[in-house]
C-alpha cells in the first residue's frame, strides 16, 4: 500500500494532536513556518514527533527568469534541519520578477512555456535548491490560467526532462491535470477530458514520479478554478486509479485549504484514497 | 539569465498588478497563446482569476495580521485597504507572512479614515509588532545572567530584551485600544472614555514565552527600553530615564518574559 496523508490547516492543528488520528504523514506550507520561532513552529514540531511531516512550498518560484530568492531559501533551509521532513516539494512555475528595478512576488503560481529556455531556467534553479538543501525536491505541475505563446513540447516532456537532467522527483497534482483539461476545453481547444488525462498520465517517466495531490475545484460558467475547497471530484477519482496502475504505489497526499471542512471530512478522503489503492493493488 | 522568458514573465506580473497602465494588457496578451476567439476571451477570464485570488489572498493575510484595525474600520473599508495595499505596495518575498507593514503609511495618508479614527496608523503599527513578536526567535532566559545586576558595574552591563520587543510612544490610549479588542480588559467603554479624555500611551510589544504581549509602558520605561535596544549600558540607558523604577520594574520583567538576561564585558 502506498502511503496516504493529509494537508495539515491551522483550524486543524488542536483536533489532530490530540485524536492523533492514522495517517501515514501529514503536510503543510513551508512557508507558514518560516518563523525564527513561536507558536507555530513548536506546534508543527510537536506533529512531527507523531507524523512524517511533507513541506509543500508555494512561493519558491522555481521557474522565475530572475532567479531564487536567497533569503527565501535559507528559511527552507532553516526549517527542513529543524523538522526533518519526510519530502520537500513546490511547483513548475514562476512567481518572481523585476519591474522597474524593483522585485516583485506573485503569490501565486503562475505559468510557464514548455521550452528549452523555460526548461534552462527552471533546472538551474532546481539544482540551486537542490544543492543548498542538500536533498531531491519534488516538483509538482500546475494548473495553470492562461497559456503562455513559445511552448515547442509537451507538459510531460517538459517535466519528465526537468527530472531527467536534474534527479528532481515529480508531484503528479491529478486535480490539476484534470482542471487544466476542463478549462482547454472551455478556451475551445479540448478533447475528451479524461481520455486527455490518461494520456497525459500515460506520458510521463513513471519512475521519476515520488508522489501524487489529489484535491477539489471549483467549476464556473467560465472557468475551472483549482480553489482546493471541495472534495476530490468523481473523474479525479478515476484518474487517481488510472495513475496508481501506472506509477505504483506512490505517497498521496488530499489537500484542502479553502473552505475548511470538519477534520473528520479530510480523514474521509484519506480513506478513499487507501481505498482505491487496495482496489488497484487487489487488481494487479 | 534570458531575456525571453524574463520579459513575458515581467510582462504578466505588469498586466496582474498594474493593469491600467499603458500597454500592460496589450503586452501581456502579446505572450499569451489565444489562436481562437474563445481563447481571447479565456485568457482575459485566466487574468482575472489571478487578479482575484491575489485580492482575497490580500484581504485574509490583512485580517490575521490586523484584527483590531479590521474590527475599526469595519469589513468594507478592510477590504479596500486590502485590495489598495496590494496594488501600492506588492508583496516582494513568497513568504506573505512578511507583507503588511505599510498598512500603517497607507492608513496615514487617508484623511477620510484619520479625521474620523486619528489612532489608526498607531493602531496599525502597534498590530504589525504584534505579528512579528509571533515569529520572533525563541528566548530562553539566561537566570543566572541576572547575578551580575548585583555584582557587576553597571556602566559595563548590558541588558538582554525579550526578541521582538516593539516600543511606540502614541498620542493615543493605543494600548487600551488594542487590548479592548483582543482581550476585553479594559472594556471598550473605558477604552472609548480614554480616547475622550485625549489620554497618551506608551506601549510595549514582546513574546511572554509563545505569546505575543501588549501593556501600557511604566513611567520612562519606554525610554529607557528604547537605550537598551540602542545598545547602551544599563547605567546610561537608566540614566537616560530619570523617571524610571527600574527596581520596582525588574522582577516582573524577568517574570514576564520581557527582561532575559545581562551581559558583563567579556560576554
Amino acid at each position: 500500500m502506498n502511503a496516504v496523508g493529509i494537508g495539515w490547516r491551522h483550524p486543524h492543528y488542536r483536533e489532530l494532536l490530540e485524536g492523533q488520528p492514522p495517517l501515514d504523514f501529514i503536510e503543510v506550507h513551508s512557508e507558514n513556518f518560516f518563523g525564527e520561532g513561536g507558536a507555530a513552529l513548536k506546534v508543527l514540531e510537536q506533529a512531527r514527533q507523531t507524523y512524517p511531516v511533507s513541506l509543500h512550498g508555494v512561493g519558491l518560484g522555481l521557474g522565475s527568469a530572475a532567479g531564487i530568492d536567497g533569503w527565501h531559501l535559507e528559511r527552507l533551509a532553516a526549517l527542513i534541519d529543524r523538522i526533518d521532513p519526510v519530502r520537500v516539494s513546490d511547483h513548475a512555475c514562476f512567481a518572481r520578477a523585476v519591474l522597474g528595478g524593483v522585485p516583485r512576488h506573485a503569490s501565486d503560481l503562475l505559468p510557464l512555456p514548455f521550452n528549452d529556455e523555460a526548461l534552462s531556467v527552471l533546472c538551474c534553479n532546481v539544482q540551486q535548491v537542490q544543492e543548498r538543501l542538500r536533498r531531491r525536491l519534488l516538483v509538482e505541475n500546475l494548473s495553470a490560467y492562461v497559456t503562455l505563446q513559445g511552448s515547442d513540447r509537451s507538459e510531460t516532456e517538459f517535466l519528465g526532462e526537468l527530472a531527467r537532467r536534474t534527479g528532481c522527483h515529480l508531484l503528479v497534482d491529478v486535480n490539476n491535470i484534470y482542471v487544466n483539461s476542463l478549462n482547454a476545453r472551455l478556451a475551445g481547444d479540448g478533447p475528451d477530458p479524461l481520455a486527455e488525462c490518461e494520456s497525459w498520465l500515460d506520458a510521463l517517466p513513471a519512475e521519476a514520479v515520488g508522489e501524487i495531490h489529489l484535491a477539489g475545484h471549483c467549476v464556473l460558467d467560465d472557468i475551472v478554478i483549482d480553489d482546493h475547497g471541495s472534495r476530490v471530484a468523481e473523474p479525479v477519482w478515476q484518474l487517481y486509479q488510472h495513475a496508481l496502475q501506472r506509477f505504483g504505489p506512490v505517497p498521496t497526499l488530499v489537500e484542502w485549504d479553502t473552505a475548511l471542512p470538519p477534520l473528520a471530512v479530510l480523514l474521509n478522503e484519506a480513506q478513499r484514497a487507501r481505498d482505491v489503492s487496495r482496489l488497484v493493488w487487489a487488481s494487479a | 539569465m534570458s531575456a525571453g522568458l524574463a520579459e513575458q514573465q515581467q510582462a504578466l506580473l505588469l498586466a496582474l498588478w498594474q493593469p491600467r497602465q499603458p500597454d500592460a494588457i496589450a503586452t501581456a496578451a502579446a505572450h499569451v497563446e489565444s489562436v481562437t476567439a474563445a481563447g481571447q476571451r479565456h485568457w482575459q477570464r485566466g487574468l482575472h482569476a489571478y487578479r482575484s485570488n491575489g485580492q482575497e489572498l490580500a484581504q485574509r493575510t490583512l485580517a490575521a495580521a490586523y484584527p483590531v484595525v479590521a474590527s475599526l474600520i469595519g469589513p468594507d473599508d478592510f477590504s479596500r485597504m486590502a485590495r489598495q495595499l496590494w496594488q501600492q505596495y506588492p508583496p516582494v518575498q513568497g513568504d506573505l507572512g512578511q507583507w503588511g507593514q505599510p498598512l500603517a503609511r497607507l492608513l496615514a495618508s487617508l484623511p477620510e479614515l484619520t479625521q474620523a479614527e486619528p489612532y489608526l496608523a498607531d493602531v496599525a503599527t502597534v498590530e504589525w509588532a504584534l505579528h512579528r513578536a509571533a515569529t520572533a526567535a525563541d528566548a530562553q532566559a539566561d537566570f543566572a545572567s541576572f547575578s551580575l545586576l548585583a555584582e557587576g558595574d553597571p556602566a559595563q552591563l548590558n541588558l538582554v530584551l525579550s526578541p521582538g520587543l516593539f516600543i511606540l510612544d502614541s498620542g493615543y490610549p493605543v494600548a487600551s485600544i488594542i487590548n479592548a479588542h483582543l482581550l476585553g480588559e479594559p472594556t471598550l467603554a473605558e477604552a472609548g472614555r480614554r480616547l475622550e479624555a485625549q489620554a497618551a500611551e506608551s506601549v510595549v510589544v514582546w513574546r511572554e514565552g509563545l505569546k505575543p504581549r501588549l501593556r501600557q509602558a511604566d513611567a520612562g520605561e519606554a525610554t529607557f527600553l528604547a537605550a537598551v535596544q540602542e545598545g547602551q549600558s544599563l547605567a546610561d540607558s537608566l540614566s537616560s530615564a530619570p523617571a524610571f523604577d527600574f527596581t520596582g520594574w525588574l522582577a516582573s520583567a524577568v517574570q514576564s518574559g520581557l527582561l532575559v538576561g545581562a551581559r558583563g564585558p567579556t560576554q
